[in-house]
């Protein structure tokens, strides 16, 4: 991905009192791509977010969109950038069609009528236009709000936790639906979600903060290892001691969960190795399995352990 | 400010009334009770050494204040409808600005005032024979000063909304009632103890009502006081959007205007 960023942040600062809620955050997202920014609960997400829709103001640093600086040119902006979140709803009291109409001349959105008939197709909430906001299900809220963040064609997106009370097979319509938005309209999408299945399988980078600071930035792969290696795990059948001698003579990490169960921390590369080497040493596998680190591990360990739980591993 | 969103907002509001029983019981039950309880009340009075002229201006009076009360209460319920929503953020992360989005508002709560204050005189005028409009002309001078003093408070109240959310919601429809005794509605600033008298002079609304009242009793329009009452009303108006401006910007420094729907 190349190209002028769709979005510039540089040393963003938000101070509430003494508390540094964000630190001199910086990041891009360029066209087509999707970022997502993960992190603890108080870990500075939020307030980024509100500071990237104007709704906060910053203490410091610079917020740049499509290369023009947000403070000066916002209302210019916020034509072209539009956000969806579980915790920030549409009017309750009006229904779908009328919220979409309000929103659509909002954003002077041209031929509204069929852009919202387009929409509501899409997300398959056609049935329910006439339908107050507040009478739908979690579910079709979300896809209404969905429909909402879409309506002025935009061409980034902001998400906070968008899928957060969607049935799985909706969340796999809504990763698919964002997928085709991405690659049909180079649509440039800033992610928090807590769902890190939904973060890896949508997200090209990901940013971790912690206490409004960045502390990891890759693809959701390379993130997975700073958490360490692999865990083999290996069900045999004989010696105990024959299994303990072989893998003290090959200097591997080791665990006995079970008489005839061993945990052994490996490296992905050589676990056919240790398999080969302990059928070498007469020994009888009866099973196996790989446990390779997620993204979700290296979400609990940095929000339990903090970065000195990163730099452990 | 851009008037396309600004028509927007009045469309958004007019969707809303269409669906909420809540603001029609506002808006129109509360008003149509009130005159009917009102109109008796100043038929009973008319017996009385009172007089006709005196107990029309009760009725107008109390017009007046309802035409002001429900500009007031539009802008602000109609900001709480968002808080209630959660939608608040939702409203602002677009192009639209404050300044669009209230004004939207008090326009939407002028339709409905000038609607409901014509529902009420032709109910005080078809049920009791009384017509407020027989003071002439001067009802569209009365009118602007309270639709620029009910302006004022409705930002002045709106302001506390978006400083402590929920916590003052009561005061949306609440606060203005604490000016009604110094009004000089149901009766002169004279009826006031000495003391007190100062309130009902500060504000622009007792001035409109003692210049209707005079008009009923059959005397001229008081124009002096009411320029007074003008010019008063613009200060306010003026010293109320200074306030929330501090306001609302003090709320998005410190974040609390993000989560005023929390």
């Amino acid at each position: 991905m190349s190209g002028s960023p769709y979005l510039e942040v540089k040393d963003l600062t938000k101070l509430y009192g003494q508390f540094v809620a964000v630190d001199h955050l910086s990041l891009k997202v360029q066209p087509g791509q999707v970022l997502g920014l993960l992190g603890p609960n108080g870990a500075g997400k939020t307030t980024t977010i509100q500071m990237l829709l104007g709704l906060t103001t910053q203490d410091g640093g610079q917020i740049k969109f499509f290369g023009k600086d947000f403070q000066a040119h916002q209302e210019e902006i916020l034509h072209h950038i539009n956000f969806a979140s579980a915790y920030s709803e549409i009017q309750g009291k009006i229904t779908i069609e009328q919220n979409l109409i309000i929103y659509g001349g909002l954003y002077k959105v041209k031929n509204v009528k069929q852009r919202i008939k387009y929409l509501l197709d899409l997300l398959e909430i056609s049935h329910l236009k006439d339908m107050t906001y507040w009478k739908l299900s979690a579910g079709q809220k979300t896809r209404a709000i969905l429909a909402k963040a879409l309506i002025n064609s935009p061409k980034m997106l902001l998400l906070d936790e968008p899928t957060a009370s969607l049935d799985p097979d909706i969340i796999l319509k809504f990763i698919d639906l964002i997928k085709k938005l991405q690659e049909e309209e180079s649509l440039a999408i800033l992610y928090t979600s807590h769902n890190m299945e939904e973060v890896t399988r949508i997200c090209d980078e990901v940013i971790f903060l912690y206490d409004g600071k960045i502390v990891a930035q890759d693809t959701p792969l390379n993130l997975t290892k700073l958490i360490g290696d692999s865990t083999l795990l290996v069900t045999f059948d004989g010696d105990q001691d024959k299994v303990k001698k072989y893998l003290n003579s090959q200097n591997l990490e080791h665990k006995f969960v079970r008489k005839h169960l061993v945990k052994i921390v490996s490296k992905d590369e050589t676990a056919s190795g240790i398999l080969f080497g302990l059928k070498e040493a007469g020994i009888w596998i009866t099973d196996i399995d790989i446990q390779r680190p997620t993204l979700e591990d290296v979400f609990v360990t940095l929000s339990r352990k903090g970065l000195d739980g990163l730099a452990q591993n | 400010m851009d008037w396309h969103r600004t028509k927007i907002v009045i469309l958004y509001s007019y969707y809303h009334f269409r669906h909420s029983m809540e603001t029609w019981f506002d808006i129109i039950w509360f008003p149509l009770i009130k005159v009917i309880t009102f109109g008796f009340l100043a038929f009973v009075l008319s017996k009385s050494e009172l007089g006709i002229g005196y107990t029309q201006s009760l009725i107008t009076g109390l017009i007046y204040w309802e035409m002001m009360r429900l500009v007031q209460y539009s802008v602000a319920v109609g900001v709480l409808w968002d808080v209630w929503s959660d939608s608040l953020t939702s409203l602002f992360i677009t192009p639209l600005k404050m300044s669009e989005f209230l004004f939207g508002q008090y326009l939407s709560g002028l339709i409905k005032a000038i609607l409901m204050s014509a529902v009420m005189v032709l109910f005080s005028w078809i049920l009791f024979g009384y017509n407020p409009l027989t003071i002439g002309l001067m009802v569209v001078l009365y009118f602007i000063i309270l639709a620029i003093f009910g302006g004022a408070l409705s930002l002045f109240i709106t302001s506390l909304i978006i400083r402590f959310g929920t916590n003052v919601q009561s005061m949306a429809w609440g606060l203005i009632y604490l000016l009604q005794p110094f009004s000089a509605i149901f009766y002169p600033v004279e009826a006031l103890p000495q003391f007190i008298r100062w309130v009902a002079y500060g504000l622009p609304i007792s001035y409109v009502m003692e210049s209707v009242r005079a008009q009923h009793l059959g005397y001229p329009p008081r124009m002096n006081d009411l320029l007074s009452a003008l010019i008063m009303a613009i200060i306010y108006l003026i010293l109320s959007f200074v306030w929330f401006r501090k306001i609302y910007l003090d709320a998005k420094k410190s974040g609390s205007f993000a989560r005023l729907e929390m």
